[in-house]
């Protein structure tokens, strides 16, 4: 191209030449030396700044290239033409030129053979790039098809009606579906009726939420169904649209069964060791308070140990069921307004005898115009095992100290004990089941070595932390945080429906509320110091919560809950 | 001397047997033991106790069932008290029971707690 337009023209120079930021280079070119130049002082960065041909009849007359190194030294250019060439999106990126080492006059016809072979080299440039972007988009096309049909996950994906648009082999196994009759299926009609509810693919395309996992069965035609493992993320064309939902689905039926298997091993065992212990702890008690006629003194010895013993073995088996069922989140917890003294107040009930026993005393400090919203009861049983604990290990005469205090938007309980202290090594291992410090520690001082795991387990369930600080030789520090409510009051939810009460809690949190929701109106007495929002049509009409009412109208929850609780 | 009557209702012999030896040697209640609802409602036509403790967990007819049918019986004036080894002591006392005991019960400490509840 550059040899027609050298020879075309009759002049001694011609390229095709792009430019970029800093450089350019000739991708064509005749009568010159070098590949690249610097582009601040070349003429074709001139060219590209306005989509009009550049003509230049004598560089000497020209301040914008008058001063260039072409001009002023080899090769001594006097005359430039130059035509833009763009992408197909109307980026300039150089030009088809011809130079000349005498001043000349370009005419029409000369722009216009110029203009001719820019369109040329244009068509070129952008069917280049077209079929590189066509290419890497079939590669990353291909790869993906590979991963969604040979993945041995199942895959799905689901469009903003809800249907399966594809689905690849191995959900088409789990579901014993061919993959083609899965095709337009809305996806809810494989989803187990119980697991229908609380579905977040809704959320996926309204953009509220990236992605999303839950656990869900899943029915195949034949009735029988599958614990599934999904994750969903959304795929967006490229404005940014939702386009379809993947889902990628694990098949944890066997994870699922052997957990329920665990659970109900520790709960069957757990209830038939606790009805004969019950009976062994009620005779020997009687039996050691003589109530069947007195004992011997060496018999009266041997009952007492074996009423001691199964005491422990009953706390162990009481304290495994309740760390069990902790831990699996099947603890509900009865959230209510409380003061930190509250609290402190139902602790010390429990453990000023022992402390008093021990000869330790307690010291107690607490602000009352902290607003705590927490289950007390389990906080208090955190509370007893911490400062039960302390008072174990504390000699003689000393005290234990627990403070509480606003840190920020948590509350910080401290519990400070002056016994010998925990290895560092030991800290975080202490709450872990049956770690206690010292092996003999659990015949000494009776503990189960359950104590701390539970209190874990209870903080963690209330969003807070729980940890141990030590120097040992001087004492111990037990820590826990719990996270104080917003300044606003939080909200009680309220509607039968689990979707459309969902719906509001969610647009109520999105506002920085804190929300307890409530499907049963018989518990909405529990919502005490809450402002109650609830969907008109609901219910509730006969019943009096004790707290004000907001009734909230119309579909579009999420305006609907800003406005009613500006 | 005695307290008074006191018809105890469970299902479980061993319960049965070291609450009713709490109940009479620590507390001077006179027991008569129902292992069911049938047995309650006999044990109360022979003899009106003057308080009931009945097992809220028991085959067949459970304690709240078995307190149906007992109550037309016991007319208002015999107060009636729960063992439960579960956390669930309003509903109970909706139904009319005077108290709630939580199970596993120390058999020493029993007859105290009953006292307690019916002193009120």
């Amino acid at each position: 191209m550059t040899r027609i337009a050298s020879a075309a023209l009759d002049a001694p120079i011609a390229t095709v030449t792009l430019v970029d930021e800093h450089r350019q280079w000739f991708k064509s070119c005749v009568g010159l030396d070098g590949r690249e130049d610097d582009r601040d002082v070349s003429f074709c960065s001139v060219a590209i700044e306005k989509p009009e041909p550049l003509l230049i009849p004598d560089t000497l007359l020209d301040p914008r290239v008058a001063h260039m190194r072409v001009v002023t030294d080899e090769p001594f250019l006097r005359s430039y033409a130059g035509i833009p060439i763009a992408t197909a999106t109307g980026f300039r990126v150089g030009t088809v030129c011809i130079a000349d080492t005498r001043p000349r006059t370009f005419s029409a016809a000369d722009v216009g053979l110029l203009e001719d072979l820019a369109r040329i080299a244009e068509d070129e440039l952008n069917h280049k790039e077209l079929s590189e972007a066509l290419a890497s988009w079939r590669e990353s096309e291909q790869r993906f098809r590979a991963v969604f049909h040979d993945s041995t996950i199942g895959m799905t994906m689901v469009n903003g009606e809800g249907r399966l648009v594809e689905a690849n082999l191995a959900f088409a196994a789990m579901v014993n579906i061919p993959p083609a009759e899965l095709r337009g299926i809305p996806i809810m009609t494989l989803t187990h009726p119980a697991d229908r509810d609380n579905d977040n693919i809704k959320e996926l395309f309204t953009g509220e939420i990236d992605r999303y996992r839950r656990e869900k069965r899943y029915v195949r035609p034949d009735g029988t169904w599958f614990w599934g493992a999904l994750t969903a993320s959304m795929l967006r064309d490229r404005e940014g649209r939702p386009d379809v939902s993947i889902g990628m689905i694990e098949d944890i039926t066997e994870r699922k069964e052997v957990e329920r298997m665990k659970d109900e091993l520790v709960s069957i065992v757990g209830h038939e060791l606790r009805t004969p212990l019950t009976s062994i702890r009620g005779s020997l008690g009687l039996l050691e308070a003589g109530i069947a006629g007195e004992l011997p003194a060496e018999a009266a010895d041997m009952v007492a140990i074996a009423r001691q013993n199964t005491e422990r073995l009953s706390r162990l088996v009481d304290e495994t069921l309740d760390l069990e069922r902790l831990q699996a989140g099947r603890v509900e917890l009865n959230v209510r307004s409380v003061t930190p003294p509250e609290l402190l107040q139902s602790t010390a009930q429990v453990v000023q005898r022992v402390a008093d026993d021990a000869g330790i005393e307690l010291v107690w400090e607490a602000p009352a115009d902290l607003q705590l919203f927490v289950d007390p009861d389990r906080i208090v049983q955190a509370l007893v095992n911490l400062i039960g604990n302390a008072i174990k290990f504390s000699p003689e005469g000393s005290s234990v100290r627990t403070i509480v205090k606003a840190h920020g938007s948590e509350a910080l309980f401290t519990v400070r004990d002056q016994g010998r202290g925990i290895p560092l090594d030991q800290l975080d291992a202490i709450f872990e089941r049956f770690r206690q410090v010292d092996a003999s520690d659990h015949r000494e001082k009776g503990g189960t070595g359950l104590g701390l795991p539970i209190s874990r387990a209870i903080i963690e369930q209330h969003a807070g932390r729980i940890w141990a600080e030590s120097v040992p030789g001087e004492g111990s520090t037990f820590r826990i945080t719990l996270p104080l409510p917003l300044a606003k009051p939080p909200i009680a939810v309220y509607d039968r429906r689990a979707p459309r009460r969902e719906e509001l809690a969610r647009a109520a949190r999105r506002i920085g509320r804190r929300v307890l929701t409530f499907s049963d109106p018989e518990t909405l007495a529990e919502a005490d110091g809450f402002v109650l929002v609830l969907v008109a049509g609901a219910g509730l009409e006969d019943v009096d919560p004790g707290v004000p009412v907001i009734r909230i109208e119309g579909e579009d929850v999420d305006a609907a809950v800003v406005e009613a609780l500006k | 001397m005695s307290a008074g009557r006191l018809l105890l209702v469970d299902d479980e012999p061993d319960i049965r047997m070291i609450a009713t030896m709490a109940l009479e040697r620590v507390g001077g209640w006179t027991v008569t033991a129902a292992a069911s609802a049938g047995e309650a409602i006999a044990a109360v036509r022979a003899d009106l106790p003057d308080v009931v403790l009945l097992d809220v967990m028991m085959p067949d007819t459970d304690g709240p069932a078995t307190l149906a049918q007992l109550r037309p019986l016991l007319g208002d004036g015999v107060p009636v008290i729960f063992l439960t080894a579960r956390g669930e002591t309003d509903h109970l006392l909706a139904l009319g029971a005077a108290g709630v005991i939580a199970k596993p019960f120390d058999p020493i400490a029993l007859p105290g707690a009953v006292a307690a509840i019916t002193a009120r």
